[in-house]
């Protein structure tokens, strides 16, 4: 009871801490630090598993490469170091490319989608509220303002930290789930290391890609290969 | 009338992160930044009658990048400050926000976050994590706050001078040669994730070099298809998932 409790209470300091976090990615400082590689390369030195975080932040940091407007890959980073913090303290231990860091993943990077619906919608409510205040129309339009920046900025740090605290549960759920499931060959835990940063690197790279530019990547591909045969 | 000191400017440079906070359907960006303007328009317009005034003229739609919105604020006070009227500030905005959307989305949308995020991957593989983060954290928030201040300060002391100078600094040529950096940076990440992340470097040299060359033609799938990203890549790590689960 006491462990569900302080689980509780870290999930609940954790979601606020979120939510400010998806506040700055929106406008504070707009990408300062909400990037998924920082954050979860950091949760896994909290939780001495630096290679999870590291393979975590660095799949979901080359997703995020997509130059797409409203994806918010900083949810998805948040969703990710969150998971991999609060695993140990429901006895989940993840490897990397195990079926439970998979899982958390796929659930991470698919956030992205619910984020991208929740924006809109948050942008409708702001329109709403904008229409009832009518600031302009005011005689202390200023004041009037300032109010509505205030409420919008809270609105988006509430709003974030209940879409964080869902993908989060979600992502713990199956990620504990997964991690009593029997594993059907060793080798796919490699496969799969492999295989979702390279999927990653493909998305990121095809995103910016042109003829010309796939040679320089090729290049670089040559000099890293080099590299690692060396 | 008094000019703005640094301590305004400061003001309206916090003032103006909160402009994509405020986004919403319709005025779009206008409520955040008449929300940063008015720290300045106290001290640049003379009564509280005129203030009210000037900050209704705000009332309309804009929409540009959040990074870029400075110049459009400086110079906004700039014309202000000459006395210029609503109508003329207005149509400047609407002139100049698309203008400066047009430079300010492919440098800060593509081409800085993918140079910073493709080098920080490299260095995170290659070299370790340490050198990764201070990289991510300096290389992309060491120039965007520079030019989010710079803009403003330019914008107020240039006044309409200030926007071709801004535009210039971020040139589609600057932006595509970034984005060569960038894809370099993504070539070594293939035999770096080996590197790190497998034992199968030590069994075959072949196995890693035709998974590098899968990985690049799958690229060249997603640069021709580019929406493809979404069901191939949920349906390797699914296909992954199962694989590890179901014998």
């Amino acid at each position: 009871m006491v462990q569900v409790m302080k689980l509780l209470g870290e999930g609940l300091v954790l979601s606020s801490l979120g939510g400010v976090i998806a506040l700055e990615r929106r406008c504070l400082g707009q990408m300062a630090l909400a990037q998924p590689l920082l954050l979860c390369v950091l949760a896994g030195w909290f939780t001495s598993q630096p290679e999870l975080g590291l393979w975590l932040g660095l799949s979901l940091q080359l997703f995020s490469l997509l130059p797409r407007r409203g994806l918010d890959w900083s949810s998805a980073g948040l969703c990710a170091a969150m998971t991999i913090y609060l695993c140990p303290s429901m006895g989940v231990e993840m490897a990397v490319g195990s079926p439970s860091s998979v899982v958390v993943l796929l659930v991470a990077a698919s956030s992205i989608l619910i984020t991208s619906v929740l924006d809109r919608a948050i942008a409708s409510n702001h329109a709403l509220h904008l229409e009832r205040a009518a600031p302009w129309s005011q005689d202390d339009a200023r004041s009037q303002v300032v109010r509505f920046v205030h409420g919008a900025l809270w609105r988006q740090w509430l709003f974030g930290s209940i879409a964080l605290t869902f993908y989060t549960a979600l992502a713990l759920f199956l990620a504990v789930l997964l991690s009593a499931a029997p594993l059907a060959a060793q080798w796919t835990v490699e496969v799969a290391a492999v295989g979702a940063p390279l999927v990653a690197m493909a998305v990121a790279l095809g995103s910016m890609v042109q003829p010309r530019r796939l040679a320089w990547s090729l290049a670089g591909a040559a000099v890293g290969l080099g590299a690692l045969l060396i | 009338m008094s000019r703005l000191r640094t301590i305004d400017m400061l003001r309206m440079g916090l003032r103006l992160a909160a402009l994509q906070g405020a986004y919403c359907e319709g005025a779009m960006q206008a409520v955040g930044f008449a929300y940063a303007l008015s720290p300045g328009i106290d001290r640049v317009v003379g009564d509280e009658e005129s203030r009210r005034e000037v900050l209704r003229g705000f009332g309309e739609p804009i929409n540009t990048h959040p990074f870029l919105a400075g110049v459009l604020a400086g110079i906004c006070l700039r014309l202000l400050e000459q006395g210029r009227g609503r109508a003329e500030i207005g149509a400047f905005l609407r002139t100049a926000m698309g203008a400066v959307a047009a430079v300010g989305d492919p440098f800060f949308l593509s081409a800085l976050p993918a140079v910073t995020s493709a080098v920080a991957a490299a260095l995170a593989l290659w070299a370790g994590p340490v050198p990764a983060l201070v990289f991510l954290i300096l290389g992309f928030n060491t120039v965007h706050l520079l030019i989010r201040t710079r803009a403003l300060s330019l914008g107020y002391r240039l006044g309409l001078d200030a926007l071709p100078r801004v535009i210039r600094w971020l040139s589609p040529a600057r932006s595509r040669r970034l984005t060569v950096v960038a894809a370099v940076a993504l070539g070594t990440v293939p035999a770096g994730v080996f590197l790190r992340f497998s034992s199968l470097r030590s069994d075959s040299d072949w196995t890693v070099l035709l998974v590098i060359m899968a990985t690049f033609a799958l690229s060249a799938v997603f640069a021709k298809a580019r929406n493809f990203y979404l069901h191939i890549s949920t349906a390797v790590l699914v296909v992954a998932l199962f694989s590890e689960v179901l014998s």
